[in-house]
């Protein structure tokens, strides 16, 4: 018996299979028949689960290796984002007030004739103001999936940025960028947030020269992101930086004012 | 306005006048030096895992901390090539986030369920690679990390180029027992992500066969590693 056999595998069949699926030795149409026998099979998932064991002392015996930060740095920026597009959508499925507002329209309107112009019209400025709000969060959906695009980039390059010697050792400061694309993604994390007349500011230098690219605070837990969107593609840009400075920002940074310095190429 | 790199380096930092109000809260370190046993660490794994599969990313750092070398060790073992290891590294602790509320402590180890999802990214690239060349006949590569190989024992006929990265002794020992032909199986399948159609193909061997090899060289692999002194 095959697994061509339009009739159900046997059991043999089925512990063959078991033993390749668990060496990942399977296509995609043998796993999934195999995964549908599992579903209702509880002795075929003990057996798989036996296999897999002795498959994974395979897995346990080679030579660890330490990685370079990089792919850490990578898969904590997607989970980053897609925690925020998460967040993002959340909040944007809330259901749409203007559903309430429609029906308290209807409801008053053919009541009193001129109370219901004047509600109306109060009403009306207050449903634009919803809407604006619908339209933000629409605007922050965009933004979110445009930075989601941006990790996904084959040119994606990701740089850690040191903290200076005065900023906290434990700051952690990632600028992200594709380098043939306008856009940027700074991620900071372990900054103390910046008293009132005070902000961050980020700069793009290109050789040598700073460029501001942006101003930023940190929330309470110290993290912040930045997505930023340049007039020329990233590849331009061979050092990001960041200095405090006062609100509204600098045009050029404050160097006894740095936060961290490096290269993102 | 120039800024060159000495003179970044060589700035002096913050005065309170520049900065205002700021406070640096000093980080203690919570690094432990406690290692835990094998149990312990079970325990703590199962946890982290339930953490993560609550979105706890400090909980998802915690475990790529622990397993990230192990997994990397494995991944450039079967791929070779470092760049292309690290973006498989990443996928594979991708999916581990992704599918972490799938974990089930009773039917697996955290370790081995987080490094057989590492496996299954290294062998999905493997595949990808295949169809981008398409060589007539598989051959396993020995990676390219400039080791020495050991000597082969003539006797044992084990190929040095796919499992020469065996550390654990009492694997090896297992390995070199293993009768040939199961042996050969579980190598095409394991380190060449060959699908069983492929290897019966390359092997010129019913697909029957090629079952059959894989289910007894697994049983004999579970048995031998038993009975092998670690």
């Amino acid at each position: 018996m095959t697994i061509n056999d339009p009739s159900p595998p046997g059991t043999d069949n089925l512990h063959d299979l078991l033993a390749l699926y668990a060496l990942d030795a399977l296509d995609a149409d043998d796993r999934a028949l195999v995964e549908r026998r599992l579903a209702t099979d509880a002795q075929a998932r003990l057996a798989l689960d036996e296999l897999r064991a002795t498959v994974g002392e395979l897995h346990d015996a080679f030579e660890p290796l330490e990685p370079p930060d990089r792919p850490k740095e990578r898969v904590l920026a997607r989970i980053d984002a897609s925690l925020a597009s998460e967040h993002i959508s959340q909040r944007a499925r809330v259901p749409a007030p203007e559903t309430a507002l429609a029906r308290l329209l209807r409801a008053l309107w053919p009541a009193l004739a001129l109370a219901a112009i004047v509600l109306a019209f109060g009403l009306g400025a207050w449903g634009l103001s919803l809407r604006q709000q619908l339209l933000a969060t629409q605007a922050q959906l965009a933004d979110v999936e445009q930075q989601a695009a941006l990790l996904q980039a084959p040119d994606l390059r990701v740089a850690s940025l040191p903290p200076s010697k005065t900023a906290p050792p434990t700051a952690r400061i990632t600028f992200m960028s594709a380098a043939s694309s306008s856009q940027g993604l700074l991620m900071v994390s372990g900054l103390p947030p910046v008293a009132a007349n005070w902000t961050y500011q980020l700069w793009l230098l290109k050789g040598g020269q700073p460029v501001s690219a942006g101003l930023f605070n940190v929330d309470a837990s110290g993290a912040a992101r930045l997505h930023i969107v340049a007039t020329e593609p990233m590849a331009d840009f061979q050092q990001a930086g960041i200095t405090i400075e006062p609100a509204g920002g600098s045009p050029a940074p404050t160097l006894t004012a740095l936060v961290s310095i490096g290269p993102i190429d | 306005m120039q800024i060159s790199q000495t003179l970044v380096e060589s700035a002096v930092g913050f005065s309170a006048a520049a900065a205002g109000a700021i406070v640096f809260k000093q980080a203690g370190s919570n690094r432990s030096s406690y290692m835990p046993d094998a149990q312990t660490q079970e325990q703590s794994d199962a946890e982290l895992a339930a953490r993560v599969a609550r979105r706890d990313r400090a909980a998802f750092a915690l475990i790529y901390d622990r397993y990230a070398a192990k997994a990397f060790g494995l991944v450039l073992r079967l791929l070779g090539d470092r760049a292309v290891s690290e973006d498989v590294l990443q996928e594979a602790f991708w999916r581990v986030w992704q599918r972490a509320d799938t974990f089930d402590a009773s039917r697996a180890s955290f370790s081995s369920w987080l490094l057989s999802i590492t496996h299954h990214c290294a062998i999905d690239e493997l595949r990808r690679r295949r169809t981008r060349t398409k060589p007539d006949d598989i051959e396993l590569d020995a990676p390219d990390d400039g080791e020495t190989r050991d000597v082969a024992d003539p006797e044992t006929d084990v190929s040095e180029s796919a499992w020469a990265g065996l550390v654990r002794d009492h694997v090896r020992q297992a390995i070199i027992q293993l009768p040939d032909a199961q042996r050969r199986v579980i190598e095409l399948a394991y380190f060449g992500g060959l699908t069983r159609q492929e290897i019966a193909a390359q092997l010129k061997e019913p697909l029957g066969t090629v079952h059959t090899r894989a289910r007894l060289g697994l049983s004999k692999l579970k048995e031998l590693l038993a009975t092998i002194n670690t």
